[in-house]
């Protein structure tokens, strides 16, 4: 009969009391004389359900910050164009400063942290706007205008390092580029095609956007396509594995990811650098809904067309979870 | 065999679900209506896993048909709230822009 030495090469390590979570890795095989027990750390990525948030809203493209110090900005509710900023702590969402204009699906600076986000541009009672807010994690106050004035943008950055790119300021799709500097936004290199509802992640000098559509308003064509911007030049990425409408974002350009987008909403997609891979699903089959965070950590709230439009939340992450090693 | 079972269930937010329970069991979930109210509908996986946690929710079983007519009736709701969401003179790509694209109807697994 064999032994683990033989297949392995290794011995099984013996430790006088179990690894914590933090230090196990995963696949790590020990024996515990704690428990008297073999254990192996196995690691669990997974999409679970996080604390509902204070105003149930969809379409806002406000997701910021990280899934321990999240933000929720803009958005519709079932009734109305709101205001509402929620900061959300992984545990609770609480109620932060209304923004000073109403607006939805406009663009924010994903990556932006919790006490300097970035909101710019979308869709206000009466068309679309031009308008930037920035948020000090208590009030919010005017930064610069875009120079084209849309909806439905892409958008990632940080507050002094903003990023927009496609959109629709109507009547078709717009393939302008604009970089904000913490105070005025200026037009950048355009995208290859032009594209609206992009998903998008990372910093203004190495972003991804993916996704979307690629027509006109009453025609739209869901696309798996996607572009990496390095600061001056876009070229595109191979294509993701799920067409996705109007998705999250999460991370930074070498580990980023993408998830619920329309048409197949539970779906989140990874990305390395250089190829798009399958992550585990949401649990909810809800569709515009707002995130931010990192590939190993992101929020997904919000969503859903009104009436229905829901207030709950989604936390995505990759824990080590100690599993013991039975016989049966 | 079925590899689902069916229920609704009110999403209470953090811990409803956990990290542990989709390791444990297919779960996905929609919006559905049933005549009063919204309700949360759940597609669970057919295993005793599953079922306690439908048990542990409070959730009450219900057959595919049943469940099917309950996500069904939300998107009926929201593709009339769409259809009657007009603005005088406005055209059908403007509607788009400002309010989105029409719901869609909704198939459980």
């Amino acid at each position: 009969m064999t032994d683990y030495k033989t297949l392995f090469g290794k011995k099984i390590k013996f430790q006088t009391s179990d690894l914590t979570m933090s230090t196990a890795t995963e696949g790590e095989l020990f024996y515990s004389d704690t428990n008297k027990e073999f254990k192996v750390g196995v690691n669990i990525n997974a999409w679970a359900s996080g604390e509902n948030m204070n105003t149930a809203r969809r379409s806002a493209r406000g997701g910021a910050g990280t899934l321990t110090a999240g933000l929720a900005m803009a958005g519709k509710t079932n009734t109305a164009v709101t205001q509402a900023t929620e900061e959300y702590d992984g545990t609770d969402w609480s109620t932060g400063e209304n923004m000073g204009t109403q607006r939805y699906l406009g663009g924010s600076a994903g990556p932006a942290p919790q006490t300097a986000a970035l909101y710019a541009s979308g869709y206000a009672p009466g068309g679309v706007s031009a308008a930037t807010e920035e948020y000090d994690g208590t009030d919010w106050s005017n930064g610069g205008n875009v120079n084209t004035a849309r909806q439905s943008i892409g958008s990632t950055g940080t507050q002094t390092a903003g990023l927009v790119a496609g959109g629709n300021p109507g009547p078709d799709y717009s393939t302008s580029v604009e970089e904000y500097d913490g105070s005025s936004w200026t037009n950048v290199t355009v995208l290859p095609s032009k594209r609206s509802y992009l998903g998008g992640f990372g910093i203004q000098t190495a972003a991804v956007f993916a996704g979307g559509s690629t027509q006109g308003p009453s025609a739209p064509n869901t696309t798996n396509t996607g572009f990496e911007y390095d600061g001056t030049n876009w070229t595109t990425t191979p294509n993701m594995p799920t067409a996705a409408r109007d998705a999250a974002g999460a991370g930074v350009q070498t580990s980023g990811m993408i998830y619920a987008g329309a048409p197949t909403k539970t779906r989140a997609m990874s990305w390395d650098g250089s190829a798009w891979a399958n992550l585990p699903n949401l649990a909810t089959d809800t569709s515009e809904r707002m995130g931010a965070g990192t590939s190993s950590a992101a929020f997904a709230a919000g969503g859903d067309p009104a009436p229905s439009t829901t207030a709950a939340t989604e936390e995505y992450s990759g824990t080590v979870t100690l599993k013991t090693i039975t016989d049966s | 065999m079925a590899l689902f079972m069916y229920g609704v269930a009110a999403n209470t937010g953090k811990g409803f679900f956990t990290a542990e329970d989709r390791r444990n069991f297919f779960l996905r979930g929609y919006s559905g209506h049933d005549g009063s109210n919204y309700v949360d509908c759940w597609v669970i996986g057919y295993n005793e896993k599953g079922a306690l946690w439908l048990a542990e929710k409070s959730g009450t079983e219900k057959t595919k048909s049943e469940l099917q007519a309950l996500v069904k009736a939300s998107d009926d709701i929201a593709r009339t709230a769409w259809d009657n969401n007009n603005v005088d003179g406005e055209s059908a790509d403007n509607k788009v822009s400002r309010i989105g694209e029409k719901p869609g109807f909704t198939t459980i697994p």
